[in-house]
């Protein structure tokens, strides 16, 4: 077949841009109806030569190295000049956008408390270095802070959380993910019916999951506090978990809670359980999710998955949380270890924890954790690190299941289930079986909905799990591991999946 | 500029964060915008700044084991497909970089000349592909201490600087001189010190820089090593 294409260009004299947003351009350009193929480089003469030599330059362009050249080829001539309209649009939005940025908004605390001077909480995700002198600048003026910044020196968290306390206001973090206020989502957060749970969390994606898992189940969240990964550490000693509690409690919009966390400090847990106890005597039904403990009952309730934490919870708000939650998906899978790829660092806690539990050697990997992070943005924001992850994974032989978290909520990337669905039907490329196992932590209310996002996943056949803790344990069967103890709290319902449910299909 | 953990450049200024790189950045939009009251004034920058010298130091390649350069190799991306101008033309990264070596080395002086100008300024990005692949071997020539062929390479490429952008020019007449980015210097550390780890860590560090730059520069070095390493004693 031959149509007749057009073929077009802009140059753009001394303009330079970074080569992520040129390939990005490129490939919003090429995906454009009509449009066959797309150049977007520096006019230098070899990328003259190797554009001719496709067939990508017309006739008279004059351009020289350090100017910028857009080359649209397409089928229609209006989709390739709207093509170019749309490329010179983008590049000069970014021009405005940068500049917008630096005059409009404010530039210190004292300003942003200026321009909104009803505001209660301040939120602090400025680089760590100069988190401490903002978050305090907040603190001294009377308001709450939400601080997202990491690398903050646990010595500033101290004295910050005890200036805090003694005004009796939240200081969430350092490394604080997610929070939501009086309905109002801070950081990364879903979208949650409002309800009876309330919620401390020094582990982020932990309360996404537990609140996601609730609010899926019917059960709304009054409110979630994070108080940053570290507080119940010995060092800092729970002084804002404690604060949170209190504050739950005295606003008595929350009539169950739970506390998030991985496994405290053993001084700072016996502290912990006494005041829960303490609160759970006075009326108030409290769960401790400590990642990774064995679940007890007594004198509170411990559990030690999310999606126990999340069903023991919902219990006590008066509703069943159907097991349902767990398992789709065949007895037994391909050959090879698991691999966990995930963007939530309680999620990838949780599943290391089930997999360990279940004796296998499996690498769960949190590409969160700061040393895949330095420099680029979160993978909960761009996804483009863990799918080429995912893609490698399928060239290494010895991975049989790959494991996957997709978060959903404001702050998270728009469309997640898309990015892993794509590296996903990439990788299927490899000849040889391969299972990829995702669960998705969200509601259906966040922007991204998570129908459609779970839609995507079953497309690009992965297996679909209610829960994170369902789907490790779902990669734990396809390995061939044994599912050894699965959080065994009464209403897990975990070890009893029921048959031929699986959601998706499988290679 | 660069700013925190992004790799310092020869004749570069590296900031702590971007809080501190934001107002030049907004000020160098403007600028490109065509606004030349918005003139940037980096003097004071320059005399505040310590200067680092950004070479390698040339080592016995017997000294450089099968191991690191293995881990090299797989952390490199597929060569095959991913360069020059995308779908629309283009190279392969690695081969290029081995036929660079191999004519610089064999002093074929107008085949070289002929592929150095195919390269200069080839690919996308304010720092085109073909330009970081050359920084990545001529690099890679340095850690050798295979002077002749550098030499003819970085004489080849400093009479073909103005087929390239401008931060090319700079980076490519620097890397002629001996002197690369941080990444490509912590990546050399890193295979001398024989710890794959270490190698690993050091191509971590240098893909975050630009799209793909790090890694172009990268498969340049992986290619000119490889193949220093395959000449027996008494090459150049």
């Amino acid at each position: 077949m031959t149509a007749t294409l057009t073929l077009a260009a802009s140059v753009f004299p001394r303009l330079y841009r970074d080569s992520v947003a040129l390939l990005a351009l490129a490939s919003k350009l090429e995906r454009r109806e009509h449009i066959v193929r797309a150049g977007v480089v520096m006019a230098t003469s070899a990328n003259l030569r190797l554009l001719a030599e496709s067939d990508m330059l017309p006739d008279g362009v004059v351009a020289g190295a350090d100017d910028l050249l857009i080359t649209v080829k397409g089928g229609d001539p209006g989709a390739v000049e709207d093509a170019l309209a749309f490329a010179a649009t983008t590049l000069s939005s970014t021009d405005e956008g940068s500049s917008q940025v630096s005059e409009q908004r404010p530039q210190t605390i004292a300003e942003g408390i200026a321009s909104r001077p009803g505001a209660t909480v301040v939120t602090v995700s400025v680089p760590g270095t100069y988190a401490a002198l903002v978050a305090e600048q907040a603190l001294r003026r009377g308001l709450h802070v939400m601080c997202f910044s990491d690398n903050v020196p646990v010595s500033d968290e101290v004295r910050l959380k005890a200036l805090a306390a003694r005004r009796r206001l939240l200081m969430m973090g350092p490394d604080c993910g997610t929070a939501v206020l009086g309905g109002v989502p801070l950081g990364f957060a879903n979208v949650l019916r409002p309800g009876p749970v309330g919620i401390v969390a020094a582990s982020g994606t932990g309360a996404q999951e537990v609140s996601c898992l609730l609010d899926r189940a019917g059960v709304g969240t009054a409110a979630l506090i994070g108080v940053g990964g570290r507080d119940l550490s010995s060092a800092v000693g729970g002084v804002m978990t404690e604060l949170a509690l209190d504050l739950l409690v005295a606003d008595r919009s929350a009539e169950v809670i739970v506390v998030v966390s991985k496994p405290p400090a053993p001084a700072v847990a016996e502290r912990l359980l006494a005041r829960l106890g303490k609160i759970g005597a006075d009326g108030t039904p409290v769960v401790a999710c400590l990642l990774g403990m064995e679940d007890a009952d007594q004198p509170v309730a411990v559990r030690g998955t999310l999606e126990g934490a999340a069903i023991e919870a919902a219990r006590l708000a008066g509703v069943t949380l159907p097991p349902a939650v767990a398992e789709p998906g065949p007895g037994t899978g391909p050959a090879g270890r698991v691999l966990g790829l995930y963007t939530g660092g309680t999620l990838a806690a949780e599943a290391k924890a089930l997999l360990g539990r279940a004796g296998l050697a499996a690498e769960v990997i949190d590409l969160g954790d700061d040393q895949y992070t330095a420099g680029r943005p979160h993978p909960m924001i761009d996804p483009g690190a863990r799918a080429a992850r995912i893609v490698q994974a399928a060239a290494d032989p010895t991975v049989g299941v790959v494991l996957l978290d997709v978060v959903l909520g404001h702050g998270a990337h728009p469309d997640p289930a898309g990015a892993v669905a794509a590296a996903v039907l990439q990788a299927r490329g490899v000849d040889r079986p391969m299972a990829f196992v995702a669960s998705i932590c969200g509601t259906a209310a966040d922007p991204q909905g998570f129908d459609a996002q779970a839609r995507t996943l079953r497309e690009a056949g992965l297996l679909l799990a209610g829960s994170n803790a369902a789907a490790a344990r779902l990669a734990i069967r396809l390995a061939g591991g044994a599912v050894l103890s699965p959080a065994p709290g009464p209403s897990d319902g975990a070890e009893n999946p029921g048959p031929g449910d699986a959601e998706g299909g499988r290679r | 500029m660069t700013a925190g953990p992004a790799c310092l450049a020869p004749g570069g200024i590296g900031v702590p964060d971007r809080v501190v790189l934001a107002p030049v950045l907004a000020r160098w939009s403007e600028l490109t915008r065509g606004n030349p009251a918005a003139a940037i004034d980096l003097r004071a920058w320059h005399a505040a700044a310590t200067a680092v010298e950004l070479r390698i130091p040339a080592v016995d390649r017997a000294g450089i084991t099968a191991a690191p350069l293995a881990e090299l190799d797989r952390g490199l991306p597929d060569s095959s497909f991913r360069a020059g101008l995308g779908r629309a033309g283009g190279f392969g990264p690695g081969e290029r970089a081995e036929e660079l070596v191999r004519l610089a080395r064999e002093a074929h002086t107008d085949e070289l000349r002929a592929c150095v100008a195919a390269t200069v300024g080839a690919g996308m990005g304010t720092t085109p592909a073909g330009d970081d692949v050359i920084c990545g071997v001529l690099a890679g020539l340095d850690l050798l201490g295979f002077e002749a062929t550098h030499r003819r390479l970085g004489a080849t490429v400093s009479t073909l600087l103005s087929y390239t952008t401008r931060s090319s020019r700079h980076l490519l007449a620097a890397a002629a001189a001996g002197r690369y980015t941080e990444g490509l210097i912590g990546l050399a550390a890193a295979l001398v010190s024989a710890s794959a780890p270490a190698v690993r860590t050091a191509l971590d560090a240098l893909g975050r820089w630009g799209a793909s730059s790090g890694l172009d520069q990268a498969t340049g070095f992986a290619a000119a090593v490889r193949a220093g390493a395959l000449v027996g004693a008494g090459a150049p």
